[in-house]
């Protein structure tokens, strides 16, 4: 099969996967929100969750597979960064709050740049999923202009990363190790999609370190 | 529950799934819509467009066969069949292909990609309905035709805040274009660029340098761009009429061919595509784009069974005679029944009998031609006048093409291109001076017509130089100064009475009649801004 029949082939699946998808994840929102049930309902949520991460994984699949055919072009639209992070972050709020995880943003509410959405939303869920479940108490994702980049860090009191995830940057994005697991592999696809924006001939890049709060993880997303 | 509401407002959902119409219709209806329409195909869409007032539409992209949603939304927005407030959103599976959709002049007001929830949905609509509301008064002065007003109104909102208002840059660039403020307009996205290489800006001064007919500059816009996007299929078309204009029609139609496999449901692409192919001898391209730009056009307003003309040329020149009279017999057969079907189809037949020397059956086919044209009078487009002039002179019928030419002549005098391939058509015949001299007399007899109608204005009988003009605009609706003049007149009887109420829809009637014949003609943009504060009164 030539890659253009996969390609045609994949799209058209994952429409009709997201139609069911959706029907799902609507079905599961209508019967959490009317059942009375509080356990049922938080096992509803988990659903929920889970199926947004099936979402975001698909998204991943298809936007890794389009880069290695070189035919992934973000769309980047001058976006409200404020809302971007509530809407990225809403469906994890609740969830948090069940795990007593306190998720705050700070970011002024007349901020704009430039960002494609989907692809950075599906970021930044890759991240707080790895966050829900490797975080102790305290999720901190700041925003703000820092010359002509926009940098948004998301700092945790959890284990921080290990050893050989610190110090990679997207110019090394080879080196991410499948072997990590799942963070692994979600940081791998936060670098790509951040290196996608460009501007002026600056790339996006991601730094991971560990001074976030109390020695946690802190990624720090640069996008110019 | 939600503090917002869509109270009032009528809906119309598109989509090919009726379990995603169902899902969509509940998501909706805790905002209270006054009413909600759902249809299952672009077609259907279209048919409920035409019928219905909508406030808001929501529409796949994919709908199985016919329209997609690109589709809806271009036929929608170019047939007025939306009012400028009204909110048009496609829903897709899919971000990576939004510049394949995003083509020709149509945006949608948003992208929703699926699956999503009713809190998403909800606060998505809202955002958006918020957002036109902030900008209602500048959408009015648009409704109302005042420009400068609505240019205004920008640069005050950006003066306020500009912070996350590039949609009102987008805007006003697109005000000063429509005011003919081409260097205005260049410096605008000049500016933005400055910043940032954002697409869309990029693509509007490669349009504007174009339009300044300045080809070289616009070229390396377009290409530049088409580097960074090459998914950018408005790029694709903006690269592809600038090496038109420039004659390079061999990349010119390797251009279209790319923004074709990409994007092959334009009927207009198609056509585009298959015209340049025949002009450089691809004539196996040029039938395929022909044949597609048929199919594409068939349920489309983009759609014009002129091509039939062309699907016949392209297959004659292959000596392809007998299959191009099967595919004109099966067009004839299965497209609706109509003078325009008649007409063209006998026209194509006569093309291939002219082309193959069979001049009997190519003379049936042109009496058929012609006693359609005869029994109504419709204007013909110019590529089709001149194959009827054509084979008028190559059955040595030349009163037949002379009559032709006389009307093509009273709607395009003024463009010397058209008016030397005329000279040719005669010149082959070795008809060289009756063709000179016709197309000649023809001239002056639509200058002193003008004329005429000119001078009732100066002398201030200007309700009869109205009379005067709509009824030479009947005679010729493609000529672009007449329908100009008309406009003028009308300005002129609204400056002098105060009353607008009669002309003033009349007079941008005909003032957009001539800028869609003529869009560099300068005269429009110096009418639209007289007929400005006429607006205002009316408002």
């Amino acid at each position: 099969m030539n890659s253009i029949d996969f390609s045609t082939l994949l799209a058209s699946r994952i429409h009709d996967i997201k139609n069911t998808l959706g029907f799902l994840i609507n079905k599961i929102d209508k019967i959490s929100k009317t059942t009375t049930d509080d356990e049922s309902r938080i096992e509803l949520e988990q659903l929920q969750l889970q199926s947004q991460h099936f979402n975001a994984d698909l998204i991943q699949l298809l936007v890794l597979y389009r880069i290695k055919q070189s035919q992934y072009f973000p769309y980047t639209v001058e976006t409200n960064i404020q809302a971007f992070i509530e809407t990225s972050a809403e469906h994890y709020h609740q969830l948090f709050a069940q795990k007593q995880i306190a998720l705050t943003v700070n970011c002024e509410t007349d901020l704009y740049w430039y960002l494609d959405d989907e692809l950075m939303s599906g970021a930044l869920g890759n991240i707080l999923y790895n966050l829900y479940q490797h975080t102790h108490s305290v999720v901190e994702i700041t925003a703000k202009i820092d010359g002509q980049s926009l940098v948004i860090q998301i700092k945790d009191d959890g284990p921080g990363y290990p050893k050989d995830m610190l110090s990679l940057s997207t110019n090394q994005q080879k080196s991410f190790s499948f072997k990590s697991g799942s963070t692994g592999l979600g940081l791998y696809f936060v670098g790509v999609a951040t290196a996608l924006h460009q501007n002026h001939g600056k790339k996006g890049n991601i730094v991971i370190t560990n001074e976030g709060v109390n020695g946690g993880g802190c990624i720090t997303i640069t996008l110019p | 529950m939600a503090i917002w509401n869509l109270k009032e407002k009528s809906i119309l959902i598109v989509d090919d799934f009726e379990n995603m119409r169902t899902l969509v219709r509940e998501m909706l209806m805790p905002l209270q819509p006054d009413k909600i329409i759902a249809a299952r195909s672009g077609n259907d869409a279209i048919e409920l467009l035409e019928k219905h007032t909508f406030d808001l539409v929501l529409c796949d992209y994919r709908l199985g066969s016919g329209r997609d949603g690109q589709q809806v939304l271009e036929e929608a927005r170019h047939r007025n069949l939306l009012s400028y407030d009204a909110v048009f959103i496609i829903i897709s599976a899919e971000n990576t292909s939004r510049m394949v959709m995003g083509a020709i002049d149509y945006l949608p007001d948003d992208y929703i990609s699926k699956p999503f929830t009713p809190s998403e949905l909800h606060n998505r609509l809202e955002k958006i309905i918020y957002k036109k509301s902030k900008l209602k008064n500048i959408s009015t002065a648009i409704n109302d035709k005042n420009y400068s007003k609505a240019i205004a109104l920008c640069e005050q909102k950006l003066q306020e805040n500009p912070n996350g208002q590039t949609d009102l840059l987008r805007t006003q660039g697109e005000l000063l274009v429509k005011l003919g403020r081409l260097d205005d307009a260049e410096q605008l996205y000049q500016d933005i660029l400055k910043k940032r290489g954002i697409p869309w800006a990029r693509l509007a001064l490669g349009q504007v340098l174009y339009q300044q007919g300045n080809y070289e500059k616009a070229k390396i816009q377009f290409e530049s761009l088409i580097e960074e996007c090459p998914d950018y299929i408005a790029a694709l078309d903006g690269l592809a009429g600038t090496l038109e204009k420039m004659g390079e029609l061999e990349y010119c139609q390797t251009i279209l061919t790319q923004a074709i496999e990409k994007s092959p449901k334009s009927a207009r692409r198609q056509r585009k595509l298959a015209t340049i192919a025949l002009q450089n001898g691809s004539h196996e391209v040029a039938e395929k784009a022909y044949e597609n730009a048929i199919a594409e056009g068939r349920f489309s307003c983009f759609g014009s069974l002129a091509d039939v003309g062309g699907l016949a040329k392209s297959m004659v020149y292959q000596g392809k005679t007998e299959e191009a009279i099967k595919s004109i017999n099966r067009i004839k057969k299965n497209f609706k029944q109509s003078d325009e079907n008649r007409f063209h189809t006998a026209l194509a037949s006569s093309i291939v009998y002219r082309e193959t020397n069979q001049l009997d059956k190519c003379q049936q086919d042109l009496d058929t031609a012609f006693s359609v044209i005869d029994t109504q009078a419709s204007t013909l487009n110019p590529e089709v006048a001149l194959e009827l002039t054509q084979t008028c002179l190559t059955l040595d019928k030349p009163e037949l093409a002379n009559k032709v030419v006389k009307q093509l002549v009273n709607n395009h005098f003024d463009n010397e291109q058209l008016l030397d391939q005329v000279k040719k058509l005669y010149q082959q015949a070795g008809k060289l001076e009756e063709g000179s001299a016709l197309i000649q007399s023809s001239k002056q007899e639509i200058v002193k017509i003008n004329n005429e109608g000119v001078k009732l204005a100066q002398e201030g009988k200007l309700e009869q130089s109205i009379d005067f003009f709509v009824q030479a605009a009947k005679g010729m609706p493609n000529n672009a100064t007449i329908n100009f003049n008309a406009a003028y007149s009308m300005i002129r009887q609204m400056k002098a009475t105060g009353d607008v109420s009669k002309y003033l829809p009349l007079s941008r009637h005909f003032l957009e009649q001539g800028h869609k014949i003529d869009p560099q003609n300068q005269k429009y943009f110096q009418l639209i801004k007289l007929a400005e504060e006429f607006g205002n009164k009316a408002a």
